[in-house]
């Protein structure tokens, strides 16, 4: 299986190619389109600001060659993090900046004043029953963010949620698109069970 | 008068006051600059360095060749398992316990040494250990210094005792988080260096004040004082970081303890800094954490960003917020735990927090110092000599 980990110059590439080499699975950082192209599935990671990353993802191409890869040869994508916040349509962040579009979904802040920003640590994600990410494991399970925006949805998109006074979208799966707002490469046992799980079930 | 520029690291937080720190042109501090040389350097010639080395002094006899200081937590239970396992070493595990533990840790110990190590519980005596924890922080505005003179002394104690010629340290610090880089290039390295680094020297003047009081005798010193050069010398006992030897990689080392050593994983809800200044292995780390950014202007959630700053889980903004929101935290519910285990009033422990407040960069409200400066805005101020 070839695993690409689609660098487009922001986050933490390095620690989710070292979360797969835990599985047994290499993988290459890459934002070649012909990478894409030999590539099994993608994983697109990313820390940082939605508007400069979007503008990185033009500037490489990328939002052609993902569109072309994820909807039109329907390749599994996991987003990460931000990486999945990118997968939605659109982020209030900076003004307002569109997204991948790949799912419904829209990125705002916390905007609740008791709310300490960024969301960090280990917080439980209640999987949605019919999860694939999560097949196999409990009914609540820690993982590790990091995060100021979050993605909310009025669509089914199989989303799960987490809790940081409200409910939030920790991660959603539809069809071949997943993604989590957490960092699954960071989050221990479960973090690899989720890795697993996309790279066997997607 | 002397103008004193005082800034932040470009990339993560780390800041000039720190001590023995180093930056580049572009304002970056050592522990990102190593960040970005450990990921492409090639760790070959250094492996090669490793093996020779265990080669060297690699024990026939079913004698120990090698100490691993472990508490049971990720990383010290990484190199034990790599030493023994990996490289066939015959190591003995040490731990010394500190005071006001918080048994977080106690059952993964207990699993680290079920899994198949050699250890040692050191005790030392425990009045002894407060009355050097609290002098060294009247005298040093170290909370656990007592400790940590011990976590050198004692094991090194041990590496005599037992004739074991080499220590095996985890991560140096001062390389991976900001600090000297004198030795980044180097293996191994000798007492004086640990003495000045993590001593920050002193050894001698609090342990010159606890003789001082009649009831202590150098006998009740043993666990705190160095051995003889003569007879250190005659075993030839060196020091050594493995992070020197392979690239430091928490992450890996908690897959490879969880899964060789017992490590447990604990519900993590509440447990992280940000969220829970009670939690660690010992309450007084939190006194520690406070001291440090009343000395230096930057508390433990300037480190704890920095390490998620380096790993890629962090941008520089979201951790300006955190340190805005944590560093100067007070550890109020914890006070009382302090001064009743250094048996001072509040008047008494406040004085301390005085002395070592540095007054450029604060000044006291009430009961609380206050920084003079907004985190990651560069100032300078005039220094009075």
């Amino acid at each position: 299986m070839k695993v690409v980990i689609v660098d487009y110059g922001m986050g933490n590439v390095r620690s989710v190619a070292s979360a797969l080499k835990f599985l047994n699975v290499d993988s290459i950082i890459s934002s070649e389109e012909k990478d894409l192209n030999k590539a099994d599935k993608l994983i697109l990671p990313g820390v940082g600001a939605f508007g400069s990353a979007m503008e990185m993802v033009k500037a490489r191409g990328l939002d052609v060659a993902l569109c072309e890869q994820v909807i039109q040869r329907k390749k599994p994508v996991l987003g990460i993090c931000l990486g999945m916040q990118l997968l939605g349509v659109s982020s209030d962040e900076g003004g307002g900046t569109e997204g991948l579009g790949f799912v419904d979904g829209c990125v705002g802040i916390f905007n609740d004043e008791y709310v300490i920003i960024p969301h960090i640590g280990f917080n439980q994600v209640t999987p949605k029953s019919s999860s694939r990410l999560y097949r196999g494991m409990g009914h609540s399970l820690d993982f590790y963010f990091v995060h100021s925006h979050k993605m909310d949805s009025n669509s089914d998109i199989g989303q799960s949620y987490c809790d940081y006074n409200g409910n939030f979208v920790a991660s959603f799966e539809r069809d071949n698109i997943a993604g989590t707002q957490f960092h699954p490469e960071l989050s221990k046992t479960n973090g690899l069970d989720v890795l697993k799980n996309f790279l066997e079930l997607f | 008068m002397n103008k004193k520029e005082v800034f932040w690291c470009k990339s993560c937080l780390n800041m000039s006051t720190r001590n023995r720190i180093s930056f580049d042109e572009k304002g970056n501090c050592n522990a990102c600059q190593w960040r970005d040389e450990k990921q492409s350097m090639d760790w070959r010639p250094r492996q090669k360095e490793l093996v020779d080395l265990l080669d060297k002094f690699r024990s026939t006899n079913g004698n120990f060749d090698c100490i691993v200081p472990v508490s049971g937590g990720k990383d010290g239970s990484y190199v034990a398992h790599q030493l023994k396992h990996k490289y066939g070493m015959n190591p003995l595990t040490i731990t010394v316990k500190p005071a006001l533990s918080l048994e977080i840790g106690d059952q993964n110990l207990s699993n680290f040494i079920q899994s198949g190590f050699n250890h040692i519980h050191i005790s030392c005596n425990p009045l002894v250990l407060d009355r050097l924890n609290k002098y060294g922080f009247i005298e040093k505005g170290f909370p656990y210094y007592g400790w940590l003179i011990a976590i050198t002394t004692a094991v090194i104690k041990m590496a005599v005792n037992f004739k074991i010629p080499l220590i095996f340290y985890g991560e140096n610090g001062e390389v991976e988080y900001g600090g000297c880089t004198q030795n980044k290039d180097k293996g191994l390295y000798d007492l004086e260096y640990m003495k000045r680094v993590y001593l920050e020297g002193g050894h001698d003047k609090v342990l010159d004040r606890i003789k001082a009081d009649s009831d202590i005798s150098d006998a009740d010193l043993s666990f705190f004082q160095f051995p003889e050069q003569e007879i250190l010398a005659e075993v030839g006992v060196s020091f050594t970081h493995w992070s020197y030897y392979e690239s430091w990689d928490s992450y890996r080392n908690y897959v490879v303890a969880k899964e060789k050593c017992g490590l447990i994983e604990k519900d993590e809800g509440n447990s992280d800094t940000f969220t829970n200044f009670a939690q660690n292995d010992q309450a007084l780390y939190s006194l520690h954490a406070y001291l440090m950014y009343l000395k230096f202007g930057f508390g433990r959630a300037t480190q704890d960003a920095g390490i998620e700053i380096r790993r890629g889980a962090m941008t520089r903004d979201q951790a300006i917020n955190l340190v805005k929101m944590y560093d100067n935290a007070y550890p109020e519910e914890l006070i009382e735990t302090f001064t009743t285990y250094y048996q001072m009033t509040n008047d008494e422990f406040d004085a301390v927090l005085d002395k070592y407040a540095n007054k450029n960069l604060f000044e006291k409200r009430g009961r609380v110092w206050l920084p003079k400066f907004d985190v990651a805005q560069d100032f300078s101020y005039e220094e009075f000599l």
